[in-house]
């Protein structure tokens, strides 16, 4: 119990003087026409359904990323990239930058749910960056 | 006086499974019913309904109550339908050419044919099966997009307020495909009507 | 010779049908019904259309047996949740009854286990810091110089943000834009006329 209590403090004491957040960073190749939509991507097919219906969603990568002040790049199949970094960490919420092709967004994260960014065109679809809590 | 819809969602919120219950048996024979007008076979369209009631009760927490709870449902119902529609790839509606910016040509809808043979109030008892089923049949022509449109507001009696919101689609364009769809839906009906009236040498009423 | 008012008068037809016309709309659209016999049958035909329809999904509606119909989604939606509840709750109380030291020494080494689970949890913390929020919100977006696209924000009832990058080529209304980027079907223009009056 005393080595528990000791680590609480610790990690305390880090997360003030250098704030990390774990966010799940996934690529994903949307497109129009009938096909494939891989495994757990459904609840993305039906939450883009109210701008666009996507009969295809394969994911191009995942990672876990842990966002920090520094912005960190993510690479895209089209050959740009996207940046992140935390801006604020304050009573447990994240706010974060997401920077893409043509512009840049600022959010607050969500445990419940997940931020989809629409971040260009790759083979005949568009690319999206879904942000969401690591399970 | 039935409870509504929003204190029914609330108790199910706390637990209260009877209340979920009440809200399946309330909406269960409409949310059919638009289901089997988007798919046209029943044993999917039960299953569509089925998986619509199931998706509401995973993700009440999530409904705000900032629309109504049966825009919610239909909304639900259409979209599984069309998801449906896609995988089998029977949605014949997105192939069709249905341009409305081309001014339909009312002429050849035989104007005044179907209020004459039927009545505008027309009663269930006169309705044969065959015509319910044509009605099927011809709603099976219009394009998905419309035809929900025509279900939502024939079914449920949707307003044009809240079938905008259940589609997200502005009025003007709820307004422009439903005219379009009960233009369709007539032309096909009077050819029916002309053809079996020359089967069974029945002249106009 | 063909009325030229009828095709002013014809989208407004069917939202005369459904009660959706303002008040003077409706005074106009009787007048011109009053006058003009083919558009008298036309409104005739949609609400025969529109009975038949209604009507006939009445019709099929009844042909199912709805009465297992709720019970089969409630039995999806909470599979065995009672009977098992009946059961854990008479384990409880029959051990409380005859097995109450065993009892108490279990509990109190489960919340031993859970205070020193909650520790560890706390340890690697970070993959659960920063989700206080329920949903996802979006605070700004702003597009990059020359960058002809627009956002369009939308959420969802999950608590989901979405930041759409629509193409904004030309100057277009808002809902114009929206139909042709997602793919949705071009208005009717006399109907654009109708929801501007």
């Amino acid at each position: 119990m005393r080595l528990a209590l000791l680590a609480l403090v610790v990690s305390t004491a880090a997360l003030a003087d250098d704030a990390k957040v774990a966010v799940k960073a996934e690529v994903v190749h949307a497109q129009v026409k009938a096909g494939v939509v891989d495994p757990g991507l459904e609840a993305m097919q039906a939450a883009l359904a109210q701008g666009k219906r996507y009969g295809a969603l394969r994911r191009v990568s995942t990672q876990k990323v842990l966002l920090e002040k520094k912005p960190a790049g993510l690479p895209l199949p089209n050959g740009t990239s996207a940046e992140m970094s935390l801006v604020t960490l304050e009573q447990g919420v994240a706010t974060i930058k997401l920077k893409v092709p043509k512009g840049e967004t600022t959010s607050k994260l969500g445990r419940d749910g997940s931020l989809y960014q629409q971040a260009g065109e790759w083979q005949g679809g568009d690319l999206w960056l879904v942000l969401s809590q690591p399970k | 006086m039935a409870t509504d819809d929003l204190t029914l969602v609330q108790r199910v919120r706390t637990g209260d499974q009877r209340a979920f219950k009440a809200l399946v048996e309330r909406y269960q024979r409409k949310v059919y019913s638009v289901a089997l007008g988007m798919l046209k076979d029943k044993e999917e369209a039960r299953d569509v309904a089925q998986e619509a009631f199931i998706k509401v009760y995973k993700y009440l927490d999530h409904f705000k109550g900032d629309s109504s709870f049966y825009t919610w449902i239909y909304r639900i119902t259409v979209n599984i339908s069309i998801d449906v529609m896609r995988k089998r790839g029977s949605s014949k509606g997105e192939h069709l050419e249905f341009d409305e910016t081309i001014a339909s040509d009312t002429t050849e809808a035989n104007i005044g044919a179907l209020g004459t043979r039927l009545g505008t109030n027309p009663q269930k008892s006169m309705l044969r099966k065959e015509l319910a089923e044509k009605i099927q049949a011809a709603l099976a022509e219009v394009p998905e997009k419309h035809r929900a449109i025509l279900l939502l507001r024939e079914i449920e009696g949707m307003s044009y307020e809240d079938l905008s919101r259940t589609l997200g689609i502005p009025k003007g364009t709820v307004m422009s495909r439903l005219f379009h769809a009960r233009l369709k839906v007539q032309k096909i009906l009077n050819e029916y009507l002309e053809l079996d009236e020359s089967k069974s040498g029945v002249g106009t009423e | 010779m063909k009325n030229p008012a009828r095709k002013t008068f014809e989208p407004l037809l069917s939202p005369y049908v459904d009660g959706e016309l303002t008040p003077e709309e409706r005074q106009a659209v009787e007048r011109h019904i009053a006058a003009d016999k083919e558009s008298a049958a036309q409104v005739a035909d949609f609400r025969a259309a529109s009975g038949l329809t209604r009507l006939s999904f009445e019709m099929l509606a009844d042909e199912q047996d709805f009465s297992e119909f709720a019970n089969q989604v409630m039995a999806r939606v909470t599979p065995q949740k009672l009977p098992l509840f009946e059961r854990l709750k008479l384990s409880v109380s029959e051990m409380f009854t005859y097995q109450r030291n065993t009892l108490i020494t279990v509990g109190a080494m489960a919340c031993a286990l859970a205070l020193m689970a909650g520790a560890v949890v706390k340890l690697s913390g970070q993959d659960v810091e920063g989700y206080a929020n329920a949903r996802v919100e979006v605070q700004s977006v702003s597009i990059d110089t020359g960058a002809r696209v627009r956002p369009v924000v939308m959420e969802t009832e999950k608590g989901d943000a979405i930041i759409w990058m629509v193409e904004d080529g030309t100057a277009k209304k808002t809902d114009e834009v929206r139909r042709e980027e997602l793919d949705l079907e071009p208005a009717h223009d006399a109907s654009q006329k109708a929801g501007d009056l």
